[in-house]
C-alpha cells in the first residue's frame, strides 16, 4: 500500500487555516481585505466574546453572484488573479484564494451576499468547511460574513486563545491599522454591548482617520511629509517629539495600499529620528509608500503582513531622508543645527581664498600658546567642507546617541547602517583614513574578550566620558556612562525581591490621563496585579483611556507617561517578568 | 581693539558670562566669549537658549570686537600676575594679553560669526527688587523637573496678577509656589522661564537694587544693570497650581523648621542614596508628639519631636528628599504642615505668612 497520499481538501484547508488564521483578529483582517477588494466604502464589524463566539463583517461592496458565492468557499478559487504573472502587478488585498475556505474550515460560517440591483441575495452556511445549506435569501446589497465558534474543531488552536478582552483588543488594533490604510473607507467596530469602539468617517482625509484611531492631541501635532522622487514615493504624517510614545505600536506602514510590518522601515525611522526624539521614545507615524509592484514581493507570508523590497537601500534612504527633512522643517526643534548652516555659508567663501591661506600661515609663527588647539582651528578653516558639512553634523549626533544605544532594530541589520544612511550623499573623506575594520563598523561585541579586564592598566579618562585601559597590549575604551548604567542594571537584578513590601509608589500631583488602545488596555488589565506590585497605580478612564495615579519611587525622576508606556509594551508583548513569579 | 582693565573685574565678568557658554557645542564659535569694546567692555556668552552679557569699565584705547575661547580666556586671566591687564587685537584677530611681564598671544574668531542674542521687542516691563526675586527663585527652582522629556516642567511659571508676583515650580510629584506683592506698576501676564536660566539669574542678583524684567512673546530679559540675561521662554500651558492646592485638610501641625529638617536628615542616614525602596514615616499617636522613623535593611532610626497638632492622627510615608529640599529653603523658625490622610496632599507653609507654599504627595505603601 502506498504510504504517500494526497491529502483531502478539508485537511488541506485545516492546515492552511493554521497559517492564515491565528486568532480572531486574523479573521477580521481577511474579511475586511475581501470587503475592500469588493469596493466597499463602509465596513461594519461586530464581535462577541472577543470575536471567539462571533465575528460579523458587513460591507456595501459589490456582492457576489450565486455561483461565485458557492465557489468562494473552495480553496484557491479567487477572482483576483488568474495566472502567476498577475502577481507582479497585484493591486487587490488578497490573491491566494485561501482566506475564506480556511476560515470556513475552522468555524461555523454564514455568508449572505447580494449584487447591487439583484432581486434576491444568496445565503450559504457551512460547518467546518462543509456547505450545509445554500439558498436564496433577503439581504442588503453587499456581503455579510458571520463567523461563529472559531476554532470549535481545532481544540489545539482554541487553547491558545487569550482572554476575550485581549482578543477584542487585537481586533481593534488591526482594524485601526486598516482604517489608517484606507481613509476613504468608513470603518466601524462594535462590541457585544453595541458600543462603538472605533469609528472612522471615511472622508478620504488621513488626518481624520489618525484623529479617530490615535487621538486628537496626536492628530493635531502631526507633521506631514512627502517624497515625490521615484521609485520610492512617500507620503504621510509623523508626530512631533511631544507626542512620542515609549513603543512603536503607533507606527503604521502602508506599502502599495497594504498594511505591513517591515524591519527595514522600522530601522529607517529609528535612525531618522535620532537627535530629535529622546532616546527610546518613538513617534506615531502613518507612512504610505508607493513603489512599483515589480520592486516588492508580498508573497512572503500567508498573512501578507511582511514583504520584501528588491531595492532595500533605496527604500531605506528615501524614508530616512524624507523623515529627516520633515522633522527639520518644523521650526524650533533643530535649533542647534540651523545656525550651523548659516555659519557654514559665512565660513566657506572666506576661507577658500588664497590670501586667507597666506595669512593663516603667517599666523602659525606668531602663535605661542595652545598650539595644538590652534592647529586644530586651522584645519577647520582649511577644510571647511569636512567640518561643517551637514552629513558630518548628523553623524555627530548619531555617535553621541550611539554610545547609549542598547538593543535596537539596527543591531539586527545585516549590513552596516552607515552604508544605508550615506546612500545619496558621499561619505565624509576622513573615514577613508581609518582602518578598514573601523570604518565599516564591523567590530562586533562577540569578538571582544574582556575576561582579563581586572588586570588591565588604567591609562586615564578621556573627555570625562571614556575610560581608557591597556589590556594585553590592546587599548580598551569603556563608555563610562554605559558602564555605569550596566552596573545599576545588574544591581537592580541582583536585589532580592522585597517580600515584605512592594515598591513604594509616589503619588502624582495630578493624575495623568493617557489614551491607550483596546489591545493595550486589555493587556494592562490582564497584568494589573503585577503592575501595581511594581509601584504603579492606574485606573480605567472611559473606553479608551487610563489615568495613572502613582509611579514607582525609583532612583531618578520618572516620566510617568514614558514609564507606563514601557510597561504597556512589555504587557502587550508578554515579555514581562515579575520578581514574585 | 585695545584696552586696559582690572583683572578682578574681568574675572568676575568672565565667570558670569561663562554660565551661558556651552561646553559641548557642535558649533565651535559657541565655545567662545564675545568681547565688544566701545566706551565700555561688554562680554557675551550665549548657548542659543540663554545669553548673558556683562559690562565693565576700562581704559579704552581703540574700539573693536573678537571672540575668544571661553575656558582659555578664563584660565589665563585668572592666573595673570598683575592687577592691570592689557588687551590688544590686530587685524588678523590675533589677541595679545599682557599683565606685568607675562604675555600671551591667542588667535580669536571673527566677531561677525557670533550669533546675535535675540532682542526683546515689544516688551512688557516689570521692576522687582533684586533681593526679592533672588529669594523667590531659591524657594521654587529646586522643585522644577530636570527630566528633559517634559520641557514645560523644566520651567518656572512666573505669574503677575493684580500687583502680586508668583513663581511656581512643579515636577509632577510636588509643587512650590512663592508669592510677593510688588510695589509699583506690574502688568498682568504669565510665562514659563527655564529653571536653569533663573538659577543663573539668582547667582547674579544682589541684595540691593532692582531688576528690570522685559518679556516678549518668545523671550525674557533680566536687566541687572551691568549684567543682562536673555532666555528663550518655554512655550506651552503650565499646570494651574490653584487647582492642585487643597482647600481643606484633616490634620494640621506646627513644628520647628530646623528640628524637623535635622530629624529628616538623620532618618535618611539609614537609607542608602541609591535605594529608594524605603521611605521615612511620619506618625502621631497623640496630639503633641510626632515620630519620625525609617526602617531599612541597613537598620532603623526613630525619633520624636514636640508638635502642636489639631485634627486626625496620621501615619504617612514620604520621600525624605522632598521634605529636606523644601525645609532647607524656609528661613522661618516654625512651619505649619497640613495633611489629608495617607494618600492626600501634604502642604508646608511658614507659620508667619503664606507667601510660600509647598505641596508634596505621600508615598503609597
Amino acid at each position: 500500500m502506498a504510504l504517500i497520499k494526497k491529502l483531502d481538501p478539508v485537511t488541506i484547508n485545516h492546515i492552511a487555516a493554521g497559517e492564515v488564521v491565528e486568532r480572531p483578529a486574523s479573521v477580521v483582517k481577511e474579511l475586511i481585505d475581501n470587503s475592500l477588494d469588493a469596493g466597499a466604502t463602509q465596513i461594519l464589524v461586530s464581535i462577541r466574546n472577543g470575536g471567539i463566539s462571533e465575528i460579523e463583517v458587513s460591507d456595501n461592496g459589490g456582492g457576489m453572484t450565486e455561483e461565485d458565492a458557492r465557489h468562494c468557499l473552495l480553496s484557491h478559487f479567487t477572482s483576483k488573479i488568474t495566472t502567476i504573472d498577475d502577481l507582479e502587478t497585484i493591486t487587490t488585498m488578497g490573491f491566494r484564494g485561501e482566506a475564506l475556505p480556511s476560515i470556513a474550515s475552522i468555524s461555523r460560517l454564514r455568508l449572505r451576499t447580494r449584487e447591487p440591483g439583484a432581486e434576491l441575495g444568496y445565503e450559504i452556511k457551512s460547518e467546518g468547511g462543509k456547505i450545509i445549506a445554500a439558498n436564496p435569501c433577503a439581504c442588503p446589497e453587499g456581503t455579510v460574513v458571520t463567523v461563529n465558534d472559531l476554532f470549535y474543531n481545532t481544540p489545539a488552536r482554541y487553547k491558545f486563545l487569550k482572554k476575550d478582552s485581549l482578543e477584542a483588543g487585537y481586533i481593534a488594533d488591526i482594524m485601526g491599522k486598516l482604517a489608517l490604510t484606507r481613509p476613504d473607507v468608513s470603518f466601524r467596530l462594535l462590541n457585544e454591548a453595541g458600543k462603538s469602539i472605533l469609528y472612522t468617517p471615511g472622508n478620504n482625509d488621513l488626518l481624520s482617520a489618525i484623529y479617530a484611531v490615535f487621538d486628537r492631541k496626536t492628530a493635531e501635532g502631526m507633521i506631514p511629509f512627502e517624497n515625490n522622487q521615484p521609485p520610492v514615493l512617500l507620503s504621510g504624517y509623523i508626530s512631533t517629539p511631544e507626542n512620542a510614545r515609549g513603543n512603536r505600536a503607533r507606527q503604521v506602514f502602508i506599502v502599495n495600499g497594504r498594511n505591513i510590518n517591515s524591519r527595514i522601515l522600522s530601522v529607517a525611522i529609528d535612525e531618522s529620528i535620532r537627535g530629535w526624539f529622546v532616546k527610546s521614545r518613538f513617534p506615531a507615524l502613518v507612512m504610505q509608500i508607493n513603489i512599483p509592484q515589480e520592486l516588492v514581493d508580498i508573497n512572503v507570508h500567508p498573512q501578507k503582513s511582511e514583504l520584501r523590497f528588491w531595492q532595500e537601500k533605496e527604500v531605506f534612504s528615501a524614508v530616512y531622508h524624507t523623515i529627516q527633512n520633515a522633522l527639520a522643517s518644523v521650526s524650533g526643534i533643530p535649533s542647534v543645527l540651523e545656525p550651523n548652516k548659516d555659519q557654514m555659508q559665512s565660513v566657506l567663501p572666506a576661507s577658500v581664498g588664497s590670501e586667507r591661506k597666506s595669512s593663516t600661515s603667517t599666523d602659525i609663527s606668531t602663535i605661542v600658546v595652545d598650539s595644538v588647539d590652534e592647529k586644530e582651528q586651522q584645519r577647520h578653516e582649511k577644510l571647511p567642507d569636512k567640518s561643517f558639512s551637514s552629513t558630518k553634523t548628523q553623524s555627530i549626533l548619531f555617535n553621541d546617541e550611539a554610545k547609549d544605544k542598547q538593543i535596537s532594530y539596527s543591531d539586527m541589520l545585516p549590513d552596516p547602517l552607515d552604508e544605508y544612511i550615506a546612500m545619496p550623499l558621499t561619505r565624509p573623506e576622513t573615514q577613508t583614513d581609518l582602518p578598514e575594520q573601523v570604518s565599516s563598523g564591523q567590530i562586533s561585541l562577540e569578538h571582544l574578550d574582556i575576561t582579563g579586564i581586572q588586570n588591565a592598566r588604567i591609562i586615564g579618562v578621556y573627555a570625562n566620558t571614556y575610560i581608557l585601559l591597556e589590556m594585553e597590549g590592546e587599548l580598551v575604551i569603556i563608555d563610562q556612562h554605559a558602564a555605569h548604567e550596566r552596573i545599576l542594571f545588574e544591581e537592580l537584578l541582583s536585589k532580592e525581591p522585597n517580600q515584605e513590601r512592594k515598591m513604594p509608589s509616589q503619588l502624582l500631583l495630578k493624575p495623568l490621563k493617557m489614551k491607550i488602545t483596546q489591545l493595550e488596555l486589555a493587556a494592562v488589565t490582564e497584568y494589573r496585579e503585577q503592575i501595581v506590585q511594581l509601584g504603579f497605580d492606574f485606573e480605567d478612564f472611559g473606553v479608551d483611556s487610563i489615568v495613572i495615579r502613582a509611579v514607582p519611587e525609583v532612583r531618578s525622576e520618572l516620566n510617568p507617561e514614558l514609564a507606563f508606556s514601557a510597561v504597556i509594551e512589555a504587557c502587550v508583548n508578554e515579555n514581562i517578568k515579575f520578581a514574585n513569579e | 581693539m585695545r584696552f586696559e582693565c582690572s583683572r578682578t573685574n574681568l574675572v568676575e565678568a568672565i565667570n558670569t558670562v561663562q554660565k551661558a557658554v556651552s561646553s559641548r557645542s557642535t558649533i565651535p564659535i559657541l565655545d567662545g566669549i564675545l568681547l565688544e569694546v566701545t566706551d565700555r567692555i561688554k562680554l557675551t556668552g550665549y548657548d542659543l537658549e540663554t545669553g548673558i552679557e556683562s559690562k565693565l569699565d576700562a581704559e579704552i584705547y581703540k574700539a573693536g570686537s573678537v571672540v575668544i575661547k571661553s575656558r582659555l580666556l578664563g584660565d589665563i586671566v585668572r592666573r595673570l600676575p598683575e592687577e592691570a591687564v592689557h588687551f590688544d587685537k590686530d587685524e588678523n584677530n590675533i589677541i595679545t594679553i599682557e599683565s606685568g611681564s607675562s604675555s600671551f598671544q591667542l588667535r580669536g574668531l571673527p566677531a561677525e560669526d557670533y550669533p546675535k542674542i535675540p532682542i526683546v521687542e515689544d516688551a512688557r516691563q516689570m521692576i522687582v527688587p533684586q533681593k526679592t526675586l533672588k529669594e523667590m527663585i531659591m524657594q521654587t527652582s529646586f522643585a522644577a523637573s530636570i527630566d528633559e522629556s517634559r520641557p514645560i516642567l523644566n520651567g518656572i511659571n512666573i505669574i503677575s496678577e493684580q500687583g502680586t508676583l508668583s513663581l511656581v515650580a512643579i515636577d509632577g510629584f510636588r509643587l512650590a509656589v512663592r508669592k510677593e506683592m510688588i510695589a509699583g506698576d506690574l502688568p498682568d501676564s504669565q510665562f514659563i522661564v527655564p529653571a536653569r536660566t533663573l538659577n543663573e539669574v539668582a547667582r547674579v542678583l544682589e541684595d540691593e537694587g532692582d531688576v528690570n524684567i522685559f518679556t516678549s512673546h518668545n523671550h525674557i530679559l533680566f536687566d541687572m544693570g551691568s549684567v543682562l540675561v536673555v532666555s528663550r521662554l518655554i512655550q506651552g500651558e503650565f499646570m494651574n497650581y490653584n487647582s492642585i492646592l487643597p482647600r481643606n485638610h484633616e490634620t494640621s501641625m506646627t513644628i520647628s523648621t530646623r528640628n524637623l529638617l535635622s530629624a529628616f536628615e538623620r532618618a535618611s542616614l539609614v537609607i542608602r542614596a541609591e535605594d529608594r525602596r524605603f521611605s521615612v514615616t511620619l506618625q502621631t499617636n497623640s496630639d503633641d508628639i510626632l515620630s519620625i522613623s525609617a526602617k531599612t535593611d541597613i537598620g532603623t532610626s526613630h525619633e520624636e519631636l514636640n508638635i502642636a497638632m489639631s485634627g486626625k492622627l496620621f501615619d504617612i510615608d514620604f520621600n525624605p528628599k522632598y521634605f529636606i529640599e523644601a525645609l532647607k529653603v524656609i528661613p522661618d523658625e516654625e512651619v505649619l504642615i497640613t495633611f489629608n490622610g495617607s494618600l492626600g496632599p501634604c502642604v508646608i507653609n511658614p507659620v508667619e505668612e503664606d507667601a510660600f507654599s509647598y505641596l508634596v504627595l505621600p508615598l503609597r505603601r
